[in-house]
């Protein structure tokens, strides 16, 4: 089946078959492997992408429903080979460890940013309700993305909210 | 297997009154992908196509029309949470949504697959229940001996389900979930509610749900309440509920009269749980006594909520 579809920006015309899903075709065949494959199910969010804008699982989604879709994945988020804000903060947070669950906390984060510049503490705990972090324990994920909304810090610093004891 | 993904409703139409019997109808696909690991190799030998409803935007629109506020089948969870209609006037639809699932699921899942696949565990479809929905089902035509156009109807969700069905996947994979009373093949079309469950004045609604620490998708017990005050006095109020027992509950609370606000209520819903027979619906899970503990549980905490406390 001929499938015309958007990845990261670049018109698509992809001969697949309608049954494959997106995550298989996206490190197999394309050989984008920062989308990582966990748990298969949905629940671990490593395999998490952008589909028309919105987070969405790339191991339940595919490649027959992607007809005319806009998909991004990690790759399509830097740009020109820059960190984005985020990543940024992820690093200056020490916010990962084995890195496995990254990209996927990456894809959301940056989307809850695009909608809400500062969001709650609450709201980032909701966002993130989709994927599993077997080594950070989450407070420093959270930290980072909560960070993105402060004033930029001097370099090699953290943006993290300072809070009161 | 074939994929047929139709641009346009008269074409899907076409395709089930032609192919009904061997077609498996899906859009998000959420339920069926996480359920047949191996898809589509999990599937029944009978199953001869996928009908990919997903891109049919005229099933996708929610709006009010003809005195309902009509969810189109295809909507995404996360667009329901996203109508200040419905945030406004139906509170429980928001929250049983937000219960649902994670929120990458939530961008795919739609409306029709939540009812299509009828999950006992499923928050949102006790809250449609509770507040009265109707589903709008197109069914297939008859081409055989009868001879009839596909014709469509209108369905109370509460009797769009009949019993029990076992899932059974490839992978081993079991789930019980309800059963749909139609057995020919149907295509969910959407689902109403009536205009006076939404905003006629003094008119209260809340979803909760107990979820088990180590399961993100099904929740333990999911209960929905619907009903009406009038100068703050309460008139009616229904409760559905299910989960774990693997039944639907749907009873009226005895209320009537009492004031909210007053702390009376809880001593009468304590006294409605503790006589309940729980059991006469219980197929697994805890016991009765213990289910009433729960629902006692989840009611207090609701209209403590609503009494904002």
């Amino acid at each position: 089946m001929l499938i015309e579809w958007t990845l990261n920006g670049r018109p698509m015309r992809s001969e697949v078959s309608p049954f494959q899903r997106l995550l298989d075709y996206l490190r197999t065949d394309l050989k984008l492997l920062g989308t990582k494959e966990g748990c298969r199910e949905g629940k671990c969010g490593a395999c998490t992408v952008w589909v028309d804008g919105q987070i969405a699982n790339a191991c339940l989604m595919l490649m027959g429903q992607l007809a005319h879709k806009e998909v991004t994945t990690i790759e399509g988020i830097n740009e020109k080979d820059r960190f984005t804000p985020l990543q940024e903060a992820f690093l200056t947070n020490s916010a990962l460890e084995c890195g496995f669950c990254i990209p996927g906390m990456l894809m959301t984060g940056t989307a809850l940013l695009h909608q809400n510049t500062n969001p709650s503490r609450l709201e980032i705990r909701e966002s993130l309700k989709g994927h599993l972090c077997a080594c950070t324990g989450y407070q420093k994920i959270l930290d980072s993305i909560e960070g993105v909304g402060l004033p930029p810090a001097s370099e090699g610093q953290a943006r993290m909210r300072v809070r009161k004891p | 297997m074939e994929f047929l993904s139709p641009q346009y409703l008269s074409e899907a139409f076409e395709i089930l009154d032609r192919r009904g019997k061997e077609l498996k109808i899906a859009a998000g696909m959420t339920h069926i992908l996480r359920f047949h690991t191996d898809f589509p190799q999990g599937l029944s030998p009978s199953l001869k196509a996928i009908l990919h409803i997903g891109n049919l935007e005229v099933l996708s629109d929610i709006r009010e029309e003809n005195q309902k506020y009509g969810i189109g089948s295809t909507a995404t969870l996360s667009s329901l949470a996203a109508d200040s209609y419905l945030a406004r006037y139906a509170p429980a639809i928001l929250d049983a949504v937000l219960a649902t699932s994670t929120p990458q699921i939530r961008n795919r899942r739609t409306v029709g697959g939540e009812i299509g696949w009828g999950s006992f565990h499923s928050p949102l479809i006790v809250t449609l229940m509770a507040l009265g929905a109707k589903v709008r089902v197109r069914f297939q035509a008859d081409t055989g001996e009868n001879n009839h156009p596909g014709r469509e109807d209108s369905v109370d969700l509460m009797e769009f389900y009949e019993g029990q069905l076992e899932r059974t996947s490839s992978c081993e994979n079991k789930q019980v979930t309800r059963s749909p009373r139609s057995k020919g093949q149907h295509l969910i079309m959407k689902v109403a509610i009536p205009d006076e469950m939404l905003h006629r004045g003094g008119t209260f609604s809340f979803f909760r749900g107990l979820r088990p620490k180590i399961s993100m998708e099904n929740s333990g017990v999911v209960l929905a309440v619907h009903g009406y005050t009038h100068q703050g006095v309460i008139q009616s109020a229904h409760m559905v509920a299910s989960g774990l027992w693997l039944d639907t509950l749907s009873t009226k609370l005895p209320l009537e009269g009492v004031r909210m606000g007053d702390t009376y209520i809880f001593e009468k819903l304590y006294s409605f749980c503790d006589r309940y027979s729980f059991d006469k619906y219980r197929r697994e899970g805890p016991s009765g006594a213990q289910l009433g503990l729960v629902v006692f549980g989840l009611l207090k905490e609701g209209f403590s909520h609503l009494m904002g406390n």
